[in-house]
């Protein structure tokens, strides 16, 4: 039991890099991540964290020195959101690619037009087939406990692939809860000083490092970094496993609440899920058989525990937090790819958007969207378009 | 040379590279303790392709964008493992320092980072076959300007007099001695230094590529390539007798000029002129 | 092939393991067979005071003894003869020898 702290998603990010014993950052205020960065500042400027922070000009100077930093034997870290993760994105995918064990917090805002400060997934989704690991906290607490997992994840040597961790815009980023936070000891425990183990530059073992491939390779390093996520599927259980034992919170790649025997399921990502879950509970009261399941790590895609846990349910309704224009959400069309392994025939999948540039989810948007189920079960109507459920009525 | 080469003699460099005469040079100096980065640009060929590479000491490919950037990462990365005797070099051509790198350039020079970054100017976009930089020159041929150049270059080192570099100057192929003499001081010095070296590019001015250095030499012999230093607040001239009649000279042996107008002549001297006034009134100055 | 590259073969067998897109191999192209006319020294007149090695973009000359061209590498630029302040270099066209390459 460490030192319990009032603190919000940010405040709790900062601890959590504190405790992963980081030792360089670079990163550029972008809101609603801005406390991040002023917390990890003032945390070294008052001695009390030992890592060095580049104050960089922009956030794709930022990904840039990480990476020329990680490539030099030290542990990086990295915030943004929105625009600043979109402005990284030609190097999203070098990060990846010279599998760095880079680790960013991604605090979830929309990605313009129109403007907006608020909470959407558009931005992290934008990034989801950059090769990183992408994990959702739903609040203080696994935001500071997922940062921690990340580093021993990406870090490992059958996974080398950089993580994000997505906490929502101001709904996790400005909530404020008690948090639990390791002391040094405990978090000794759990992860330990950066260890060179893969790419380096050194000059006693001189390579070039992401210089220009060619067809007759590219493929083969393209499919070594699939390994690397695939590994990253087991490798995540396994540090789930580990931080359980130390710290007493369990946590997997995705939760399934009351869904035994529920004939509609919600799946949906990160903080909409506690008031998803709040209001299954109170249509469970009345009786109605729904249930929730919750994806923590949308990068692996948890294909196969998902069709498991899906099995038997007849209405999946996928909730995505994107505007998916021209097709589906993305979540829903992970969930279509899990499903079909087993029993899809059998079921009727929905692709709901909801919560788009801040909109809060709340009951009233998850009861519509079990009441549009139960409607599109008696008309025995087809789904063939995203649902825009909180769409205001003209 | 009875020490290795640190730089292979056997790449896919044009016939008579000025880039590549420069990175070797370079290497001469900095020695095996140095860690360079290349931008995808000419020197990208000398970290090489495939699963070879030219460099015999470690090097890391950049995005154009940020190499600065990168080498800021390194920079301090070395620092935080306590290693103070490895060189951080950054390789970068007209492209990556005028202008799509210009904004990280300025943020790591701004920063204080400890960096070599040096600039191989062959005024344009080369590798990518020739087209305009903000660096080409007045009334060059480009295949984006293939009428001549509207526009003087940019001047990035009068910009980069009001950031604070550890130590700053120009240099050429046509003086090699004189390039390696201002390298081992920005390796001595803790900070960012910026080297600003000249490379005639015979591919792309559309010259043989033997007149290579006698075309550098002309720039400066001409005015048109300024030779100087600034370290410690001053700045100091290196040679200062030029002729500015010999522009005609210099611009006739370049195929890229071989349209030009005796207006635009007329106004590349009248720019040489104006340079050197500016250079030699700011020499007066002791804190720059 | 020239001595980095063979040094550098011998550290390959340790870098094996390594995930990513790295590059140990030393490129080691035969670039003197680009060449049209060969550069050649004549000692009578040269006075060693090595500039052609110094404006040599491949580094493919050395003070040895004489000055010496490494011609399995020397593209044949030719600013060796352009810069010898003795006009020591004459440039041959390659069907000149019997190695030469055309």
């Amino acid at each position: 039991m460490g030192d319990i702290l009032t603190l919000d998603g940010n405040a709790a990010i900062a601890y959590g890099v504190m405790k992963s014993k980081v030792e360089l950052i670079a990163a550029y205020p972008i809101t609603p991540q801005t406390p991040i960065v002023e917390n990890l500042s003032s945390l070294i400027d008052k001695g009390k964290f030992s890592a060095r922070y580049i104050n960089v000009e922009s956030e794709h100077s930022a990904l840039s020195a990480l990476i020329g930093a990680s490539a030099t034997g030290v542990r990086t870290f990295t915030a943004s959101a929105s625009h600043g993760l979109a402005l990284m994105h030609e190097v999203t995918g070098v990060a990846s690619g010279t599998r760095l064990p880079i680790v960013m917090c991604v605090v979830s805002r929309a990605l313009p037009s129109p403007c907006s400060l608020w909470c959407d997934h558009s931005d992290i989704m934008s990034q989801k087939d950059q090769g990183w690991i992408q994990i959702f906290a739903k609040n203080p607490q696994e935001a500071l406990d997922f940062i921690m997992i990340a580093y021993t994840v990406s870090e490992d040597k059958r996974v080398l692939t950089p993580t994000m961790v997505d906490i929502d815009g101001f709904y996790v980023s400005h909530l404020t809860e008690p948090v639990d936070v390791p002391t040094d000891e405990e978090a000794g425990k759990f992860i330990g000083k950066f260890e060179i183990n893969n790419l380096i530059l050194d000059v006693d073992n001189p390579y070039a490092i992401n210089n220009l491939s060619s067809p007759e390779i590219f493929t083969e390093y393209k499919y070594s970094q699939k390994q690397g996520m695939d590994a990253a599927v087991e490798v995540l259980e396994e540090k789930f496993n580990e931080f359980n034992k130390i710290f007493g919170r369990k946590y997997s790649l995705i939760e399934s609440y009351f869904t035994e025997d529920a004939e509609t399921v919600i799946v949906c990502l990160g903080s909409m899920s506690g008031t998803v879950l709040h209001t299954v509970r109170e249509l469970r009261k009345q009786n109605k058989k729904v249930g929730l399941v919750r994806v923590v790590s949308f990068r692996p895609f948890p294909m196969k525990i998902l069709s498991e846990a899906l099995k038997n349910i007849k209405n999946v309704a996928v909730i995505d937090r994107v505007s998916a224009i021209g097709s589906m959400g993305p979540l829903y069309e992970e969930v279509l790819s899990s499903i079909q392994l087993s029993d899809s025939d059998k079921k009727n999948v929905f692709s709901f958007v909801a919560g788009l540039g801040g909109r809060d989810i709340n009951e009233k948007t998850v009861k519509a969207v079990f009441d549009y189920v139960d409607h599109a079960n008696k008309t025995e109507e087809k789904q063939i378009d995203t649902i825009w459920i909180d769409l205001k009525k003209e | 040379m009875s020490e290795m080469n640190l730089v292979s003699k056997g790449m896919t460099t044009c016939a008579g590279c000025p880039m590549e005469l420069i990175g070797r040079s370079a290497i001469e100096v900095l020695g095996k303790k140095t860690i360079t980065m290349t931008p995808p640009s000419c020197s990208a060929i000398l970290t090489g392709s495939g699963d070879e590479t030219g460099w015999g000491i470690p090097s890391l490919q950049t995005v154009l964008m940020s190499l600065p950037a990168f080498a800021s990462g390194v920079s301090e990365a070395l620092k935080i493992r306590g290693i103070d005797d490895v060189t951080v070099l950054g390789f970068a051509g007209d492209g990556g320092t005028f202008d799509i790198g210009l904004q990280s350039l300025s943020g790591a020079i701004e920063r204080g980072h400890k960096a070599i970054f040096i600039c191989y100017n062959n005024e344009a976009y080369m590798n990518t076959g020739n087209q305009r930089s903000s660096a080409t020159s007045l009334g060059a041929f480009t295949k984006t300007t293939p009428t001549g150049k509207k526009e003087s270059s940019k001047n990035i080192d009068f910009m980069l007099l009001h950031q604070n570099l550890a130590y700053q100057a120009t240099a050429s192929v046509g003086d090699i001695p004189d390039f390696k003499r201002k390298l081992k001081k920005a390796k001595e010095v803790d900070g960012p230094s910026f080297i600003h070296v000249h490379a005639p590019c015979a591919s792309g001015w559309h010259f043989p590529p033997n007149q290579t250095i006698k075309i550098a030499k002309l720039a400066i012999e001409s005015g048109t390539w300024l030779l100087w230093e600034k370290e410690n607040g001053k700045i100091k001239i290196n040679r200062e007798k030029f002729d500015v009649e010999k522009v005609t000279e210099y611009l006739s042996l370049q195929g890229r000029y071989s349209k030009v107008s005796e207006e635009i002549i007329e106004e590349i001297k009248k720019e040489v002129n104006r340079k050197y006034q500016i250079l030699k009134k700011l020499e007066e100055l002791d804190c720059l | 092939m020239q001595k980095l590259a063979e040094e550098r073969m011998k550290k390959l067998e340790s870098m094996k393991g390594l995930k990513g897109p790295y590059s140990a191999k030393i490129v080691d192209e035969n670039t003197g067979i680009w060449r049209k006319d060969r550069p050649v020294i004549n000692n009578d007149l040269c006075i060693k005071c090595n500039i052609c090695a110094t404006y040599c973009p491949i580094g493919a000359i050395e003070k040895q003894d004489k000055m010496v061209i490494d011609y399995d590498y020397c593209k044949g630029c030719g600013i060796c003869a352009e810069e010898c302040p003795k006009s020591a270099i004459d440039l041959i066209n390659e069907k000149n020898f019997e190695d030469g390459g055309n």
